[in-house]
Formats: C-alpha cells, structure tokens, sequence
C-alpha cells in the first residue's frame, strides 16, 4: 500500500480547559483532494497547526508523507505546505523578497527556484505587484501571497485553511482554477472551507469535524446519499390557506400557489403527500423533488437534526 | 539557513527608519565624545613628558572612547533587540519560520547574528574615530585591539539578553523595557559588591562592567572572556528554551 499524504492517529489536543480535539484519526491518501469541514471553533485549524508543527499534539501522532511531525519535522515539513486562515505577512519587504527568504528558509536556491517563484507570481496573478510592499496590497492580493509562499518548496502535500475567506467571486474561481492544476499536477490538497459549495464543486472525498471528532468521512457521493430528507414543492392550483394537518410538521414554506415539503427517506411517500393534499381539496399543478446538497447534509450532521 | 535568517533580521532592521535613526544618534554622540577627549588631551598634551611612564593617546583618548560606547550600547541594546521575535510574534509571521524545516536553535542563532551584524557595524563605526589618530600620532594598536573586543564580547551579551527577553512577549516596548531593566542590573550589580565580604565578590563577579575594565586597560582576561561567552551562551540557550515552549503551549 502505497504511503499515505496524511495520517494521524488519536490526536486530542487541549488548551487549558478547552478540549479541541478529541481522538482524530484521518488518512488522506496521496493524489486526493481532500474537504475538511466543520463549523468554527470544531477543531479544524487545530488540526491544521499539529500537522504543520505549530501546535504540539497533547496525545496520539501524526504523519506526512510518513515522516513524523515531531520527529522527523524536517522531512514532514519539506513535504507540507500550509496556507493559514489568517493573514499574515511582513509589513517592510516585498512580495518578491518575502518569497526568496521562504525559500531560503527550505534551503532552495538557484535560477530554477527562482523561475518557480516567477511562476508562482504569474500563477496567481501578482505580477504587477511583485514589487510592492506587503502593506501596500490588498487582503485578497495578501492572501495571493500566502498561497505562494506555501509553495515556493513545491511541496506533495497542500493543506489551504479557508483560502476563500474574503475573497472575491472572479477571484475564487481563478483560485478554484489554480487549486485544480496543483491537483491535476499530482498534489495532494485539503481544503477547508465554509463554503460548502465549493467543497461539494472540488473535493473527492470530505471529512466533517464537530467538537473535535470526526462526525463524518467519506465520499463526496456517498455523503451526499446519507442525507435523510429531500424537498419536494408542489404548486397547487388553488391559493394554499392552510396546510393539510397531516403535513404540517413537514413544512418548509408555504407560499401563495406553492408548498415546500421536506421528506423524510424511506418513510414519507411522494403518492400519500399527494393524495393527502387532494383530499384537502387542492388541484396539484406541477410538483418537483430536490435531493439533499452537502449544506443540508452538514446540517443534519452538525446539529444532530433527524 | 542560519544565514537567511541572519540577512532577514538584518534587512528588517535597515527597511525600518528605527535602525538608521540609532545609527545616526550613536555617530553624532560618540563623534561628541571623541572630541572632548581629544580636546582633553590636548590640553595635557603639554604636561605628559614630564610625567614618568605617561598614557598615550591611546590610554587618554581610545580608552574613554571606549568606555562610553558601553554606556551607549546599554541604551540602544534594548532598541535594537526588542521586535526581533516579540514583533514577529505579534504579527504572527513568526508561524511562517515555525513551519519551515528549521530548528529553534537555527531560527534563535540566525536572529541573534542578525542583530549582532548590526551592533558590529556600530563597533567598527565607533572604533574608526580613535584609528583615525593614526593619521597624525602613534597608537597603541595592541591596547585598542583589546578594547574593541572588550566592546564585543560586551555587545555580544547584550544582544543575547536582548534577544531572550524579546522571545518572552509580544510586545516590543516590554521587552526593551526588561532589557534595559536587566542590563542595568547587571552594570551597577558591582556597586552592592564594593562593600560586602565573599557575597560581595560573588555578587561583583556578574557585573558586566567589571570585566570590561581590564580590557580597556589592554588586559587580555581569559575570565572576563569567559564570562562573556557564558552569559551569551546562557541567554541563547534560554531563547531556545523559550521557542519550543511556543509550540508546547498555544
Ligand atoms: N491558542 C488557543 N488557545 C486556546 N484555545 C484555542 C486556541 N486555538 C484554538 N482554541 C480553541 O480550540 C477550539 C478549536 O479551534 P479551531 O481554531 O481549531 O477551530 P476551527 O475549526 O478552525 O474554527 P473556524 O472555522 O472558526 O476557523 C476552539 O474552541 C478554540 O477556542
Ligand atoms: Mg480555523
């Protein structure tokens, strides 16, 4: 079996009183592109920072690329590159030299390290900018900044904490395009993101942390199927007065014409919902049934909804 | 890699106005100071060859020069030590060396011989003024080689200090604060040993002025040396220390 990008087993890690994680065991498999979602303060960064060494783990191991964190840092280190959540940068140099002394911090030199970092700046559109002084660029632009800086060592393994956050849409969707190449070209990518369709439009496989364990892991499809309710909107011709009382719990929204009904799997039948709202005397005009998106699964996950 | 971070700090330094600002200061104090001893020297000039085993322009000129660099190095160790890891902290880009495959010995060494950089440049400025005696008289070249690296091995515990105090919070004026706090001690430490029996001597023995004395004498004293490197070793040692309970903690 081939080694794996990421691997960790039993992390719990505890601040003071606060337990933020409480035994993660994760395999990321190299190649994957890889979602780890979770609502904030579910333990994500933490993760995040045990595996970059910035955070020592209180109990368990972790793994990149089978080179531990903590003993073999240098390796682990040489095969991780990390985009923090939050932005960060030296106020006095310029992106250019902000680049060539992180790659100095990997020991890289040379004119091929060099054309990578010009690469790096064409890549993500700072160009223009190289030049400029690290305050003199907007938050976007300073996150553009980030991304590269995790890179100048080419690492196999690219974990990107909310790389979206507070970014523009044009600006996403050429980050999307830019995070897409990295994983054809053979990287391994973990994307953690509040947006979930962007984890749902990228990922292949998701892992949802709640309070600092693994709620949910697995294939974006397989995830997507395990959600228990899907919607079903009829239209009804006649203006709709009340809810059939059968029905009400299931109610979504009501509007003039139109009902929408959240159906749970496997026991609410569409004919029986139907046959229910003709008996109340309305003339169904159209109806339409939705399958459950990642939000909803995430929801239900989350929140513990039934 | 020791050297990246070295040439960071020291750019660091030159890209604030901060750096230029201690510089320029120090110049034109020091340059205030080297004439009036040589305006004091001067005026005794007369007297000397009448004296038996008289100083020089060596012992009256070079040699207070000298001393009054420590007293202005006391002053601008704190200013100069006091962002190099508390400012990087406080911005948090102290994570982007964190996550890089350097040690914490490396990151505190290459920091360390940043700043140090800087304070050599500071010496070699300084000690330019009693060289530029050369022109016109005769200098003792042997007795000022030894007060230079007085100076150094001086400046050199300072840094470190300086260093140490800064890798303790986030905010750069506590940490020149302590420094100066520390620093001070250390100097007027020798005043309580004056007049105390064996305590005392154990209490003058860590005053840094004290062993910078006999270097500006042209002394070549193997114990103050090791005293200095002590003190520097300690202090770095102690910054080391401190990192790694960086990542321990949050
Ligand atoms: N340095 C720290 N000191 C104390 N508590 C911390 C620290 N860092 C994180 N925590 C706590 O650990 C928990 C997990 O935080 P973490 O930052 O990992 O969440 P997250 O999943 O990344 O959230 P978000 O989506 O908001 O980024 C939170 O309860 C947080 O308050
Ligand atoms: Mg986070």
């Amino acid at each position: 079996m081939p080694v794996p990008a990421i691997w960790t087993e039993g992390l719990e890690k505890h601040f003071g009183s606060v337990h933020a994680l409480r035994g993660v065991d994760l395999e990321v498999a190299s190649g994957e592109f890889f979602g780890l979602l979770g609502p904030n303060g579910a333990g994500k960064s933490t993760l995040i920072n045990i595996l970059a060494g910035l955070t020592r783990a209180s109990a368990g191991h972790a793994r990149i690329c089978g080179h531990d964190v903590l003993t073999d840092y240098r390796r682990s280190r040489q095969a991780l590159g990390v985009v923090p959540q939050e932005i960060v940068f030296d106020p006095f140099f310029s992106v250019r030299e902000i680049l060539r002394i992180q790659a100095g911090y990997f020991g890289l030199k040379g004119p091929e390290n060099d054309r990578w970092r010009e690469e790096l700046l064409a890549a993500l559109m700072l160009e223009d900018k190289a030049d400029a002084n690290m305050r003199a660029l907007s938050g976007g632009m300073k996150r553009r900044v980030l991304i590269a800086q995790a890179l100048v060592h080419r690492p196999q393994v690219v974990i990107l904490d909310e790389p979206t956050a507070g970014v523009d849409v044009e600006l996403r969707a050429s980050l999307w395009v830019f995070i897409r190449r990295l994983h054809a070209e053979g990287h391994t990518i973990v994307l953690t993101t509040h947006y979930l369709e962007e984890a749902e439009a990228l990922c292949d496989r998701i892992a949802i942390l709640k309070d600092g364990r693994i709620a949910a892991l697995d294939r974006k499809q397989a995830l997507l199927r395990r959600a228990v309710h899907k919607t079903l909107t009829v239209t009804t011709a006649e203006v709709m007065r009340s809810v059939p009382p059968g029905l009400q719990d299931k109610v979504k929204k009501v509007a003039e014409h139109c009902v929408e009904l959240s159906l749970h799997k496997g026991v609410d039948s569409i004919p029986g919902i139907l046959e229910t709202l003709r008996t109340a005397g309305y003339t169904i005009v159209d109806l339409a049934t939705e399958e459950a998106d990642l939000e909803e699964v995430f929801l239900e996950l989350t929140q513990g909804r039934p | 890699m020791i050297f990246v971070i070295a040439r960071r700090e020291l750019r660091n330094l030159f890209l604030s106005p901060l750096a230029w600002i201690v510089l320029g200061i120090v110049q034109l104090i020091m340059g205030f100071l080297f004439l009036s001893h040589v305006n004091l020297f001067l005026q005794v000039e007369p007297r000397l060859p009448m004296i038996h085993n008289a100083p020089g322009l060596t012992g009256l000129i070079a040699a207070p020069t000298l001393g009054n660099a420590a007293v202005l190095m006391l002053l601008i160790a704190p200013i100069i030590t006091m962002r190099v890891v508390a400012e990087e902290r406080r911005n948090h880009t102290l994570t982007l060396l964190y996550t890089a495959p350097v040690s914490r010995l490396t990151i505190v060494l290459g920091k360390y011989l940043g700043v140090l950089a800087f304070f050599l440049l500071i010496v070699a400025l300084t000690v330019l003024m009693p060289l530029s005696l050369l022109v016109g008289g005769h200098l003792d070249l042997g007795m000022l080689a030894c007060g230079t690296l007085g100076l150094v091995l001086l400046i050199m515990s300072f840094a470190a200090v300086g260093l140490f105090m800064s890798t303790l919070t986030t905010h750069p004026t506590l940490a020149a604060i302590s420094t100066f706090g520390v620093l001070f001690l250390f100097w007027i430490i020798d005043w309580a040993g004056r007049s105390h029996g064996t305590a005392g001597s154990v209490v003058a023995y860590l005053s840094a002025l004290n062993h910078y004395e006999p270097f500006l004498r042209g002394l070549f004293d193997t114990s103050a040396l090791s005293y200095y490197l002590f003190v520097t070793a300690a202090f770095l040692g102690l910054s080391v220390r401190r990192l790694d309970a960086d990542r321990v903690g949050a």
